[in-house]
């Protein structure tokens, strides 16, 4: 299934053409939600790259997961504004929420962090996201009642 | 509105060719319909963008639609970029048929029924409204100050941001109703390219990405340079700790930015060009997209423009992330699909850039002046700033400041001016302690030198620079020394390892500075000795790699540390020789007393303690022991009688 998909993407490229990985591989998470190693062998052999090449690209860019089954991403800003507002307190506290959810296993995890530079609300700062729910002047006490309403509500 | 597109679609060339006065009456009325000149029912705006939607804009644009249909009023919702104003947001906008624009602030969800009842029976709650804006075609309302009148908007001098906040994004014709693509046509009909080049080069337009290098003449080297393919590409990956400017401009107004890149794609003799932004940005990445499918839809975009034989195509990629994809060399090397590193110049991009070819690359806001210079000319640009710095500059004001947003101040205005005018002061009136000047590689500004001028070179001169426009201000409660500790570990967090000098260099400035945050793990060993001997070369080490890394992330890494031990320098020493951090945001320097008056002897700080520094038996008071004290702070967050304090 997810075979077929990625050879749909490929086939919008020429063959080949090495320069045109990174959006291939753009496309590829868009649709699949992470990058698999099936997808990374389907692009090697499409674009005549060894595999270590496209990991080398891949692991540079902060946008791209290797891990499946992600299916949520909480997003907290770490702009300096933040910062002054102590969002590394809150950073800290996401992540071990996050930990108690995810479990140790990589592949198992429901929900992804992305630490972002600036999210232009620096008067409301420290900020976060769950998905499209935002978390303003947020206090690292309301991290977990703030996960626990999103899992009880998508019925994780 | 359908009907009026498609007259505007026909007429599109006449519209343009003439400068935006039409000869035929009817089209004129339907582009001051457009500019929301005369209206025949009540307009409402809600600026939509990035900040004000986590202010909660999308519930207040929810509630307005809701009110709209119970109420059966007949009224325009619009939603336009924000305004830049970011600490009153959402902003809404109510516009009544002859009456003048009324902003109003903080508009969330539940307010919205009080203030629409009152304004469309001709009331206004006053402590919601914002300003109105004048408009002598409008009859103005009593006793609401005008947008000029309010300290925020006072000092700004709004070109590139007069159309942010007020028009749809999204509508291809309110732009050209306000004079859009009129420069990008009068550009490929009247002039050759290098006019084009000459003309910004006469405006002494400076680049806004931070190096300040003279568009014109980047322009003209591209032009001159002999090549089979020419690019332009625009860089929008604005990615900064606390920069925000770029994006208000491009989900405000993203055609101002896409004729700014047809137009330099002409004068260099581009066949593409690329906008580079940022893949976390959905909202610009739409609004964007949008912006150059109507534009080809106009023909105003594409092949053989309006029969001039002048072909341009405009390509957006989404950067997939890193910072230093920033800096021009790995932006290219990221487009050709690599991983984002930087190469040495020269050669400049401009000379062999993107797949070999001459390659221009300008910043957004660059890009965004471009079509005003076409149509006002070269001196009018030049009329506002300082001898070596013309224009305008947009500044992202964030940070413990009480009006918190993107401003746009002519060159030459002071940064005491923005601060203390536009910003309105320190929030909460508290004490001022620093400006921090260009984000992670930026410079910290002490109140003494807030006088300084926005200037490229005399900041320059007073060992500073503009960067791109983030401006923090930190208040008494800041600690430098911390936040100079956070730059650094961006920076070698952010460093993409290619040269040593800025890799490992970077990596331990901010080891030293972990060293001087934190007590001494434990106390044997030549910790204390180690430590002093990394102060004492953390002067040196910045200048090394200052000298020596490849590209400017390294190059400049070390400011906020220098510019910091050169004006704070007493908070270095309390840190080095008192240990002390005395506003306490250094937690790991903390000591901490158990009071024994309110110690009760419950024994859970004993037993938290990862050093088993607390000594003490149950139902006695307890004690610190406070060498083997790291400073965690466990107990004190334990401690359910107050029992322990910071000394
Ligand atoms: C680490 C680093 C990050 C940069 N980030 C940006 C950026 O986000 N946006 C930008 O326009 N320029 C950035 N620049 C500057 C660019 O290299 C380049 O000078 C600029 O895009 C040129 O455009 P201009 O002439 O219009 O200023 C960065 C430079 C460095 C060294």
């Amino acid at each position: 299934m997810n075979d077929k998909n990625i050879d749909s993407i490929l086939k919008k490229y020429p063959v080949g053409k090495s320069e045109n990985l990174i959006f291939i591989l753009q496309e590829v998470q868009d649709l699949i939600g992470y990058i698999s190693i099936e997808s990374v062998e389907k692009i090697s052999k499409y674009l005549s790259l060894p595999t270590v090449k496209i990991y080398g690209v891949a692991t540079f860019y902060d946008e791209f997961r290797f891990n499946t089954n992600v299916k949520y991403t909480v997003k907290v800003c770490e702009g300096t504004s933040c910062h002054l507002n102590k969002s590394s307190e809150l950073i800290e506290e996401i992540k071990y929420q996050l930990s108690l959810i995810n479990g140790s296993k990589e592949e198992e995890q429901i929900f992804c962090l992305q630490i972002v530079p600036c999210m232009c609300a620096c008067d409301k700062g420290p900020v976060f996201t769950i998905e499209n729910e935002y978390y303003t002047f947020a206090s690292p006490e309301i991290v977990k009642p703030a996960l626990d309403k999103f899992i009880e509500k998508n019925g994780i | 509105m359908s009907s009026i597109e498609n007259d505007i679609k026909i007429n599109i060339k006449n519209i343009l060719k003439n400068s935006g006065e039409c000869s035929n009456k009817e089209i004129a009325d339907k582009l001051s319909y457009l500019k929301r000149e005369s209206i025949p029912n009540a307009v409402i705006t809600i600026g939509i963008g990035s900040s004000s939607i986590i202010a909660g804009a999308v519930d207040t644009l929810n509630a307005i639609k809701n009110y709209i249909s119970t109420k059966n009023i007949k009224a325009d919702v619009i939603e336009t970029g924000n305004l830049g104003f970011c600490s009153e947001e959402p902003v809404i906008g109510v516009q009544l048929p002859g009456k003048n624009l009324v902003l109003f602030k903080r508009v969330d969800a539940k307010s919205v029924e009080f203030i629409f009842d009152a304004i469309f029976s001709n009331d206004i709650i006053s402590n919601k409204v914002l300003c109105q804006v004048h408009n002598s075609l409008h009859h103005p309302w009593e006793d609401i100050p005008y947008m000029e009148d309010l300290p925020f908007f006072a000092l700004q001098r709004r070109n590139l941001l007069r159309n942010c906040g007020f028009i749809n994004p999204e509508s291809i014709y309110e732009y050209i109703a306000r004079g859009g693509y009129k420069s990008f046509v009068k550009s490929i009909i009247n002039y050759p390219c290098t006019k084009v080049c000459e003309i910004i080069e006469e405006s002494e337009l400076r680049g806004r990405g931070g190096s300040g290098f003279l568009t014109g003449l980047k322009w003209k080297i591209a032009l001159t340079s002999e090549a089979n393919n020419k690019f332009v590409i625009c860089n929008a990956d604005e990615s900064d700790p606390g920069a925000f400017t770029n994006i208000i401009l491009l989900e405000g107004d993203p055609h101002r930015l896409i004729e700014g890149i047809a137009i330099a794609s002409y004068a260099t003799g581009a066949d593409k060009a690329y906008i580079y932004i940022r893949s976390r940005h959905n909202l610009a990445y739409q609004r964007l997209n949008k912006a150059i499918q109507d534009a080809k839809e106009l023909g105003l975009l594409g092949y053989d423009i309006f029969n001039s034989g002048v072909n341009i195509n405009i390509i957006i990629k989404q950067s997939p992330g890193a910072y230093v994809c920033g800096e021009e060399t790995a932006l290219i090397a990221s487009l050709e699909g690599k991983r984002g590193m930087p190469v040495t110049r020269p050669p400049y991009p401009a000379v062999k850039g993107f797949n070999g070819m001459p390659t221009v690359i300008n910043n957004v806001e660059t890009l965004a002046n471009i079509p005003d210079i076409i149509d006002k000319g070269p001196a009018w640009f030049k009329n506002s700033g300082t001898f070596s710095s013309k224009g305008t500059k947009l500044f992202s004001l964030g940070g413990k400041v009480k009006n918190c947003g993107v401003v746009e101040v002519p060159m030459g205005i002071s940064l005491k001016d923005i601060v203390f005018k536009i910003g309105e002061g320190v929030k909460d009136d508290n004490k001022f302690k620093a400006l921090l000047i260009g984000g992670p590689s930026g410079y910290f500004v002490p109140e003494h030198k807030l006088n300084i001028e926005i200037d490229y070179e005399k900041l320059r001169d007073e060992g500073f620079s503009i960067g791109t426009g983030g401006l923090v201000v930190i208040d008494e409660s800041g600690c430098i020394v911390e936040i100079t500790k956070f730059f650094m570990e961006f920076t070698a967090r952010e460093s993409c390892g290619k040269c040593i000098p800025c890799r490992e260099g970077t990596k331990i400035m901010s080891d030293i500075l972990h060293s001087v945050t934190r007590k001494p793990v434990n106390g044997s060993g030549h910790e204390t000795l180690e430590r002093f001997k990394g102060v004492m070369q953390l002067e040196g080490l910045a200048d090394v790699i200052k000298n020596t890394a490849l590209c400017g992330l390294g190059k400049n890494a070390a400011n906020p540390l220098v510019s910091s031990m050169k004006w704070f320098k007493e908070e270095y020493e309390e840190h080095i020789f008192d240990r002390k951090c005395y506003v306490n945001v250094c937690k790991q320097l903390r000591c901490f007393k158990i009071d024994a008056e309110n110690c009760n002897g419950c024994n859970i700080c004993f037993q938290k303690c990862p050093e088993k520094a607390i000594i003490g038996t149950v139902l006695q008071p307890h004690f610190i022991i406070s060498n083997k004290c790291t400073g965690c702070g466990i107990c004190y967050d334990n401690c359910k009688f107050s029992a322990i304090v910071v000394v």
